[in-house]
């Protein structure tokens, strides 16, 4: 019995050393890959909002293969617009590579902006045509505040009355020391992971962590209300990252898009600002 | 309806004329050494050249001419008996067979039962033996693995043991395991097959031409026997493998009860114990997973007449990982658990109330659960958070089978039967609570059903397996469903057509029809590269997927040369398909009628060859299939027609099996078949001020991934002890010469550089496995 337990030790100690060793081999290589392309397309990400007016980007798709190639536009006779309802169109400019702009432009509460693009090349290029959203207003802030061994640590508490349940909300917060406002570096206009939605109608509380290194004295809390199509891109770019990160996932998922002959969104926004000390 | 009742009653007409005077011989196939019924075994009177097969309780019943007979019967592994005797009157002979040591060019080309004879085309009857011979992926021998050999079935992703059958999807496979629906075939995941190897005794599976006792999936059945307890001495078997070992034990409790069980249990848990003692302590983390199978099954010989048997069935996994930490600032303890759970037992009754007639009876139960389970406590910074998140899916199934076989003489054999079935549902429940103990708030959510759904579905069916002349076989069927779900009913007619022409005594032409209803649907959830099943009922919104299939093929077969040959070619329709979008952050919460894509239709055709010979001592079986399978939603790409997920144009394998004396065999298969579809991008955005990079998609299933092959080998050495047991020690070798099948390719979002990710690299592992 003995002879035959150190058998099946042995016979299991040399499987699983040939199983792991086997499992460790590199299981991942850079192929040879014909690459299929859709043809180059417009690219729009813009924003409009009565506080600060049109933020826009125009520019090309790329090769998936050719991920660091040039994506400017390049076009002399793209011609860019803002259709509104209510009011002439918004003509925008070229700044530099990439942005277009009007400084000019007065974008209303609770108005119907459209993007449109037109060229030769490029032929005509628009958006669903997008309502600005109703401003929600904050109702209180409050921010509670913990000692630790190595600082101290606060979380502000956001309290504001939601009306509808499909609204979408995302907080921005600006720390002040001695009345100057610290430089905060953000990667993107609205970073999608931290899109505020599915809320329940009635008053809510939102809470936003302080780290460590928001050494303030006071600090400025914006709250903004995005358009519907803006909250759907903004949740698009979490499930599409989702899914490539899960190479199993059933399909890949799209990024949304309300561009039409094109890819990208056009969004509105707009929002509350409150301004509160840190408590003593 | 008036057509098909025309013609059944015009070849019973027909049958008349060539009924002649006959007496009956009727009686048990028996194994000679344990006492066991031989199911499926063949007997076949050399004289007038008339064959019939075993039952799934061994009970044989023929027609022969009156005066001199020379009945050969014949099963895989065991000596061929012959019997000659005078007939004279009805007569009831028990025939017991001595077991043989299988070669492998009889597993390979069994002369046993040609496939030119049998009246089924689309049917595969996987044996033992074979299952044994193929070189498996982690040394242990697989049954799904195994079927997908089969030309027409596919496996799926490298490693998986899931099934998809001629275009069809893995929900649409009805499993039987002695008469039980079983709703999982899997451990980790898919890649490990749920049946033991140790107690199955036979498999058929078909592809198309179904029997009208079959119904309730839309693709394929795979009808799974395990063996009889051993009646007349005590008797074991373990084995020992990389992942799990197992034992098996059976013999006899009395003259008339026999019993088997055996179970299997994986060992990767001892490996983390270490790891988990540290997390129990506050301060580490680990993965875990444990998985473990039993089969039971006790035999009851009521008499010479009738059988009763209790099976039980219960394969389990458990996923669990858990993470803590302790320190000054932060302090976190996280533990997710996962857990699948199939259960299964039944009671069958196989009553012989005369040579004629056969009655069985089964009643069984079936569960299939499904759970995920998250639980975090934190104290972080000074504040404090709890939260618990969980998920759960189940199916419950209660089934009454019924079936009369009536055997009124030789040109026919008729099956009616029965079958009710209740089911319970719980597609899916989400449970999520949070609480943030400084700031004095919780959240609680239920997303999903928050009760059972149940319904019912009951069919009616009729069959008469017919030898309407020696060159002539036809078996006809058709089975009448009604389902009841809570918001709706639906009711649906099956034809089933299958007709054999013996042109010669080498070649037949096969030609078949078949139409399918599935109302219980499977949806298929990706968690975290875990698919889970999600089972639901037809209703309103969900309406029954249905099936159309035609088969045309010709088969011959050379026992001389021991070598057989069939081209098969198929074409089948499939409508009211579903197609499942894990919840999404956008679709989180919706119910799963909202989620999935209605309404889809499947089109699938191709032709399936295999040449089987044996040059002895090596055998071959090459297997090739061309193919095509779409889809097509109108809420999915646009509308417009893709590929199939598991498409693989052409497929082709070769297994070699070379007995190198009575000791050694070495076994080797080889794999060759298109990349599946895959969706790719069609265009890039950089990141800029606004929006991070992101790739364009078009079109679902745009592309192919590259070339599949593989090389397995197995290397075996069978000895016997003393007394007769076998001990075996099998050397695997899976992917030999370690290519890098493609999983999946992706675009690096940095370099724009197409990667390709695989799964395996070579693996080689040993088993061993001894009777005592």
């Amino acid at each position: 019995m003995n002879n035959t337990l150190k058998i099946c030790h042995k016979i299991i100690l040399l499987s699983l050393l040939f199983f792991i060793s086997s499992c460790i081999d590199k299981l991942e290589k850079e192929i040879d890959y014909n690459t299929i392309y859709a043809g180059d397309k417009l690219i729009v990400h813009g924003f409009v909002s009565p506080e600060n007016g049109v933020e826009l980007l125009l520019k090309k798709t790329l090769r998936p293969n050719d991920v660091n190639g040039d994506d400017r536009v390049l076009s002399d006779d793209l011609d860019v617009s803002i259709q509104t309802e209510s009011a002439a169109s918004i003509s925008l400019q070229a700044v530099g590579d990439y942005q277009y702009t009007n400084n000019d432009a007065q974008i209303e509460a609770e108005g119907n902006y459209t993007f449109q693009a037109q060229s030769a090349q490029w032929g005509t290029v628009s958006s669903s045509s997008i309502n600005l959203p109703t401003k929600t207003l904050i109702d209180s802030l409050k921010i509670l505040v913990e000692s630790s061994n190595s600082g101290y640590f606060a979380t502000l508490l956001v309290y504001f009355q939601n009306i509808d349940a499909e609204n979408a909300f995302y907080i921005k917060v600006f720390p002040y020391k001695d009345g100057i406002q610290k430089e905060i570096l953000e990667d993107e206009k609205f970073n999608p992971y931290s899109l505020i939605y599915d809320l329940p109608k009635g008053v809510n509380m939102k809470e936003y962590a302080l780290g460590r290194t928001y050494t303030f004295d006071s600090l400025r809390v914006e709250l903004y209300s995005l358009s519907n199509d803006l909250k759907r891109f903004l949740i698009s770019e979490v499930d599409y990252d989702e899914s490539k990160a899960d190479p199993f996932y059933p399909q890949p998922y799209s990024v949304y898009s309300n561009i039409e002959n094109g890819y990208g969104i056009f969004g509105a926004y707009t929002y509350d600002t409150q301004m509160i000390e840190k408590p003593q | 309806m008036r057509k098909y009742i025309i013609l059944i009653l015009f070849l019973l007409q027909l049958s008349v004329v060539v009924v002649a005077q006959t007496h009956t011989v009727s009686g048990y196939v028996k194994d000679a050494t344990t006492g066991e019924n031989l199911l499926f075994a063949h007997c076949v009177d050399r004289l007038s050249n008339r064959g019939v097969t075993s039952d799934a309780y061994g009970f044989y019943r023929i027609d022969l001419p009156a005066g001199q007979v020379e009945l050969s019967v014949s099963y895989l592994g065991y000596a061929t008996a012959d019997f000659r005797f005078e007939l004279h009157q009805d007569t009831v002979i028990v025939f017991e067979l001595q077991p043989i040591q299988t070669t492998l060019s009889e597993v390979v080309v069994s002369n046993h039962v040609s496939a030119v004879q049998q009246a089924m085309m689309g049917k595969n009857t996987v044996s033992m033996e074979m299952i044994k011979a193929i070189p498996s992926f982690v040394g242990e021998p697989d049954l799904m693995k195994s079927i997908t050999f089969i030309p027409g079935v596919s496996g799926g992703r490298e490693g998986y043991s899931n099934i998809y059958v001629r275009g069809g999807d893995r929900g649409q496979n009805l499993i039987l395991l002695d008469g039980m629906k079983i709703y999982n075939t899997n451990h980790v995941g898919g890649f490990l097959s749920l049946f033991n190897s140790n107690v199955i005794k036979h498999v058929d599976v078909y592809k198309g031409g179904f029997p009208a006792r079959y119904g309730g999936r839309a693709s394929s059945v795979i009808d799974i026997y395990t063996k009889e307890g051993n009646n007349k001495e005590l008797q074991g078997k373990y084995n020992i493998g990389v992942l799990y070992s197992g034992f098996m034990l059976e013999g006899p409790i009395n003259e008339k009860l026999t019993f088997y069980t055996a179970g299997r249990v994986s060992y990767y848990d001892l490996l983390t114990s270490a790891a988990r003692r540290a997390y129990k302590d506050g301060d580490g983390s680990y993965a875990g997973y444990t998985f473990f199978d039993v089969n039971s099954k006790l035999t009851w010989k009521l008499s010479d007449t009738q059988i009763l048997d209790f099976m039980f069935f219960a394969g389990h996994d458990y996923q669990n990982a858990g993470d803590a930490m302790i320190g000054s600032d932060q302090t976190i303890d996280d533990l997710d658990q996962m857990r699948i759970h199939t259960t299964a037992f039944s009671a069958r009754h196989h009553a012989v109330l005369s040579p004629s007639l056969v009655w069985e009876n089964t009643l069984s139960y079936s569960n299939y659960k499904t759970s995920m389970d998250n639980k975090t406590t934190a104290y972080d910074y000074g504040f404090n958070r709890i939260s618990h998140t969980s998920s759960s899916s189940k199916i419950n199934d209660l089934t009454l089978r019924s079936k009369l076989s009536y055997y009124p003489n030789h040109v026919h054999q008729f099956k009616v039967g029965v079958e009710v079935s209740g089911y319970q549902f719980l597609p899916s429940i989400q449970n999520s609570y949070s609480e943030f103990v400084e700031a004095n708030t919780t959240e609680e959510r239920t997303v999903g059903y928050q009760s059972d759904l149940t319904s019912m579905e009951a069919s009616l069916f009729l069959e008469d397996e017919m030898d309407l002349s020696p060159s002539v076989k036809l078996n006809l069927g058709i089975r009448a469903t009604a389902y009841q779900s809570e918001d709706t009913s639906y009711y649906g007619i099956e034809p089933r057509v299958a007709i054999n022409w013996l042109v010669s005594e080498r070649n037949a032409l096969k030609v078949n029809y078949t139409q399918l209803n599935q109302y219980n649907h499977v949806l298929v959830n990706n968690v975290n590269g875990f698919e889970r099943e999600l089972w639901l009922s037809a209703t309103k919104e969900l309406e029954p997927q249905q099936a159309q299939q035609y088969a045309l093929g010709w088969f011959y077969s050379n026992t001389s040369m021991n070598f057989d040959f069939s081209v098969e070619a198929f074409y089948k329709r499939m409508s009211n398909l579903l197609e499942y979008q894990s919840p999404t952050s956008d679709t989180y919460g919706e119910s799963i009628e909202d989620l999935v894509h209605k309404k889809g239709t499947g089109e699938a055709y191709g032709v399936e060859f295999q040449v089987k010979k044996d040059f002895k001592p090596i055998s071959a079986m090459l297997n090739y299939t061309f193919s095509k399978s779409t889809r097509q939603f109108e809420t999915l790409n646009n509308g417009k027609e893709f590929p199939f997920m598991y498409d693989r144009p052409h497929d082709f394998s070769l297994l070699l099996l070379w007995n190198i004396n009575d000791k050694y065999s070495l076994n080797s298969n080889f794999t060759l078949s298109s990349g599946t579809p895959v969706t790719l991008p069609v265009g890039y955005s950089t990141s800029d001020d606004y929006v991070h990079n992101y790739f364009i998609y078009d079109e679902i299933n745009n592309r192919r991934l590259p070339l599949y092959h593989r090389l397995d080998l197995s290397l075996v050495r069978t000895t016997k002890t003393k007394t007769g047991k076998q001990k075996q020690l099998a050397i695997n070798i899976f992917n030999v010469y370690a290519r890098q099948n493609p999983v999946y390719i992706y675009y690096n979002s940095a370099t724009g550089k197409v990667m390709q990710k695989s799964m395996f690299s070579i693996l080689p592992t040993i088993t061993y496995s001894a009777e005592f």
